[in-house]
């Protein structure tokens, strides 16, 4: 049951990697803006201009091009960036273990707040910790992105001078990002977390559970948690989706080159071959992730394989 | 006589919540004894399950037990430690609940939810509870390699079948039943009880079946306790409650039901509805669906009052109408 359910999901994924390798091949080209012109001095022309496409392919039709490069991809290679005259595959891979890092810490920092906290709030309903915790989530989910950045910057950077504001180095350096990337995500999943708990702590086998004589503790954080974690897995794993595709503002803002950073240069750059192979690697972790969420919840809740 | 196992006394709890306030209970006396089985009748709402719950320390959220006692062996079971409390539930006394499809947590195993009991009270490791729980499954009829098996893999009869084999594992001195067939078709109801008098003859643990299904009561039960908006109306001998019932509520609900045999008359109905726990009725709460109502039924809470042996009335008339 549950590997024919993997399968299922697997052919799913590749035929929607399939379109997404389509749609930003057509994206960027429907984009204005000429990628050979880009690539020579301002004085080049007409002449100059044509023969630098015939170079890279660009006077070929649309769909030969397409094919050219989707050849390239099923053989392992990502195609060659115009911009920085190497292989797309070097330069995603030279980029992605920060966004990985960066990732690894927002999903950590904001899942060690908010589920402790989701849960205690969702027992102690109309307590002061739950008031509390409803302000931190209500704060954290209204707050932009980008005010929260110059916030922390402004702070803990500049006032009180603790950490540092920009680049990447030590674990120092991850703190502000993490921070202000997780906080948000923290507020959703305190907020999940606690309704989760409300919901299920309302359930018959919840009481049954307790008639049982299992001390409380252990009944809210394993035989009711458990219930509530499904909904929270599946928002996390879109969070971490997105976090992989690079958080654009955030990385911009802290100068942390990740592949957020690397993709918004790509697209100034015309870079055609970078800008299509990066989201089709965006997309893939995307819908890996994505695929991974489902089978931890598949895990947790053996119905969900039976849909 | 035999010692008591569950003694609850002048129980009164109250349901608050933002929109309203309902009494659920209105003073409720009850005892259990060793070996007996008790059946507690009553419409929905009567105040049946708020009766178990509370003897378990386990009211829901917004009941709040406004005064009484109850005693579990002797010991003040609102007075009891954590660790008592503890004990005395799932071990000493375990519950089965109404709707099988509910009360089984759907993210663990059965051989989980019947095996949980077993280490918390048994001591068993994990090993140890799996063989236990296989046997338990086995002897209430299910096979014990599906312990694994998550409960949306069963059906709604099998699954009341794991509430009891969690609810037998520490072979409690008390066992409360809280309508284990309602939500059950016949024929597997039928299955469940002979299961459960089976169980009970095996394991000698005295029973409060929770039911408004009066057949189930003569089935299993020696004792009968009628209930009515909160208060135990009549109390005794099944035998007696049932051949002479005092109670204008319980002679009701006994003329509500089809005879298979004799005579056939019309099937007669109680007038009215259901005391409403929000707005109940001053003095007698049955008064206003009583046609032998008096001045004094109006005014007064009557008093319980033995009429025989092992029969107990809570009217002012002691049950003797004429005609």
């Amino acid at each position: 049951m549950y590997f024919r359910y993997i399968l299922r999901r697997l052919g799913q994924t590749v035929i929607v990697l399939f379109f997404i390798s389509i749609l930003a091949f057509a994206l960027i080209r429907i984009a204005p803006g000429n990628p050979a012109r880009m690539m020579l001095p301002d004085t080049a022309t007409e002449e100059q201009v044509h023969a630098k496409e015939m170079e890279m392919g660009l006077d070929k039709p649309l769909y030969i091009q397409y094919i050219k490069y989707i050849g390239g991809v099923l053989r392992g290679d990502l195609g060659t960036s115009a911009s920085y005259q190497t292989s797309v595959g070097s330069i995603i891979a030279d980029r992605f273990p920060a966004t990985l890092l960066l990732t690894a810490a927002t999903i950590l920092v904001s899942l060690l707040i908010s589920i402790p906290i989701g849960i205690i709030a969702g027992i102690r309903q109309g307590s002061m910790v739950d008031f509390l915790a409803m302000l931190f989530a209500l704060i954290g989910q209204s707050m932009s992105t980008v005010w929260l950045a110059v916030m922390m910057i402004y702070i803990f950077s500049v006032k009180l001078n603790l950490l540092p504001a920009l680049g990447m180095g030590g674990i120092k350096y991850l703190i502000l990002p993490a921070i202000t990337l997780g906080y948000p995500l923290a507020a959703q999943v305190t907020r999940m977390g606690r309704s989760g708990m409300i919901d299920v702590l309302r359930e018959d086998y919840i009481t049954a559970t307790l008639a049982k004589g299992i001390p409380e503790s252990r009944v809210y954080t394993k035989y009711a948690f458990k219930n509530a974690l499904i909904p929270i897995v599946t928002v996390v794993g879109l969070q971490v989706g997105y976090f992989l595709g690079g958080a654009v503002v955030v990385e911009t803002i802290f100068s942390w080159s990740g592949v957020g950073q690397l993709a918004n240069q790509a697209v100034g750059n015309r870079d055609y071959a970078l800008v299509q192979s990066l989201l089709l690697v965006i997309a893939a972790g995307f819908a890996l992730v994505n695929l991974i969420v489902d089978l931890i919840n598949a895990k947790i809740d053996p119905r969900i394989t039976l849909e | 006589m035999e010692e008591k196992l569950l003694e609850i006394k002048n129980l009164r709890v109250r349901f608050v919540t933002e929109r309203a306030t309902a009494d659920a209970l209105n003073g409720v006396n009850l005892t259990i004894r060793k070996g007996e089985s008790l059946g507690l009748v009553g419409e929905s709402g009567a105040g049946k399950t708020t009766t178990a719950l509370a003897s378990l320390k386990l009211l829901p959220r917004g009941g709040q037990m406004l005064d009484g006692e109850i005693y579990f062996k002797g010991k003040d079971v609102m007075r009891m430690s954590k660790r008592e409390l503890l004990d005395m539930r799932g071990h000493r006394i375990s519950m089965i609940f109404q709707n099988p499809l509910t009360s089984l947590n759907p993210v663990f195993t059965v051989g989980e939810q019947i095996g949980m009991v077993l280490r918390q009270h048994k001591g068993l490791n994990k090993k140890q509870a799996d063989e236990e729980a296989m046997r338990l499954l086995e002897t209430v009829g299910i096979a014990g390699y599906r312990l694994n098996d998550y409960p949306n893999q069963f059906s709604g009869g099998m699954r009341q079948r794991v509430g009891i084999a969690a609810g037998i594992a520490c072979n409690p001195e008390l066992l409360i039943a809280d309508e284990p067939t309602t939500a059950l078709d016949v024929t597997i109801q039928a299955q469940i009880l002979e299961l459960m008098k089976r169980l009970q003859k095996e394991y000698s643990t005295s029973l409060l079946m929770i039911t408004h299904n009066l057949g189930i009561i003569s089935e299993l039960c020696e004792k009968v306790a009628v209930m009515y908006a909160g208060r135990i109306i009549e109390y005794g001998t099944v035998r007696e409650v049932f051949s002479d019932p005092r109670h204008p509520y319980t002679r009701g609900l006994l003329g509500a039901l089809p005879k298979l045999e004799g005579d056939r008359d019309r099937l007669t109905a109680i007038p009215g509805t259901v005391a409403n726990a929000q707005h109940l009725p001053e003095g007698c709460r049955f008064h206003p669906r009583c046609e032998h109502c008096t001045e004094e039924c109006k005014k007064q809470q009557p008093e319980m009052v033995q009429v025989k042996e092992e029969h107990f009335v809570e009217c002012f008339r002691g049950g003797k109408f004429d005609g």
